[in-house]
């Protein structure tokens, strides 16, 4: 998507429509802005989800071990 | 004569309070986007994960929104949608940026907890095979 905008703003640019360009550029720099967002978002929660299993299974294994010792 | 004199004052006094109130209808823009576009802000304001970790972007966004209040009269219909088109992807950025900073703060509690845990894994680990190692020897 931003690239496609990033194409019609350089198309609008080249028939000198100013204006036209201009939004295309600024639509294609807040898709753009966004994707990064996204992207870093859902990459945060998926390691994030993936800490939370981690951790959960290393608490079990702890109580486990706690509870082997005891007599 | 003065009563005539009276109505033409007050006819104009009423064209005047008309204008005025014309004029401030004038500078706000009270659009169904407009509307949605606060509403969809105050949502992401209210959630602290957003509020606290988004500052920067959350302002940005308010700004772009309280610019199509103030301005969008003046704007022709192809400005304006592009004003909107851009404020609800500041606000959708605002909410992303917010809601990775906050799972990536999550990421880095959870990682240090981890450590914790597997330290004191293994440190168990390693008295038990040193009570073994003490009962082989008695």
């Amino acid at each position: 998507m931003p690239r496609a905008l990033l194409a019609r703003a350089e198309a609008a640019l080249a028939r000198r429509e100013w204006s036209s360009a201009e939004r295309a550029a600024e639509k294609a720099l807040v898709d753009a802005r966004l994707a990064a967002a996204r992207t870093r978002q859902l990459k945060a929660e998926h390691v994030t989800a993936e800490l939370e299993v981690a951790v959960e299974t290393l608490r079990t294994e702890v109580v486990r071990s706690t509870g082997d010792l005891q007599p | 004569m003065s009563s005539r004199i009276r109505g033409v004052v007050s006819g104009a006094l009423a064209i005047g309070v008309a204008l005025a109130l014309a004029g401030c209808a004038a500078t706000a823009r009270y659009s169904p986007d407009v509307v949605r576009l606060q509403d969809e802000l105050a949502r992401i304001e209210g959630d602290d994960r957003i509020a606290l970790r988004a500052e920067r972007e959350l302002a940005e966004a308010g700004d772009a929104v309280e610019r199509l209040r103030t301005k969008g009269r003046r704007l022709g219909d192809e400005d304006f949608d592009h004003g909107v088109y851009v404020a609800e992807r500041l606000i959708a950025i605002a909410a992303a940026e917010g809601l990775a900073r906050d799972a990536e703060r999550r990421a880095r509690f959870l990682s240090t907890e981890r450590e914790a845990l597997l330290i004191d894994a293994r440190t168990r680990e390693a008295h038990n095979v040193e009570d073994e190692l003490e009962d082989d020897e008695e």
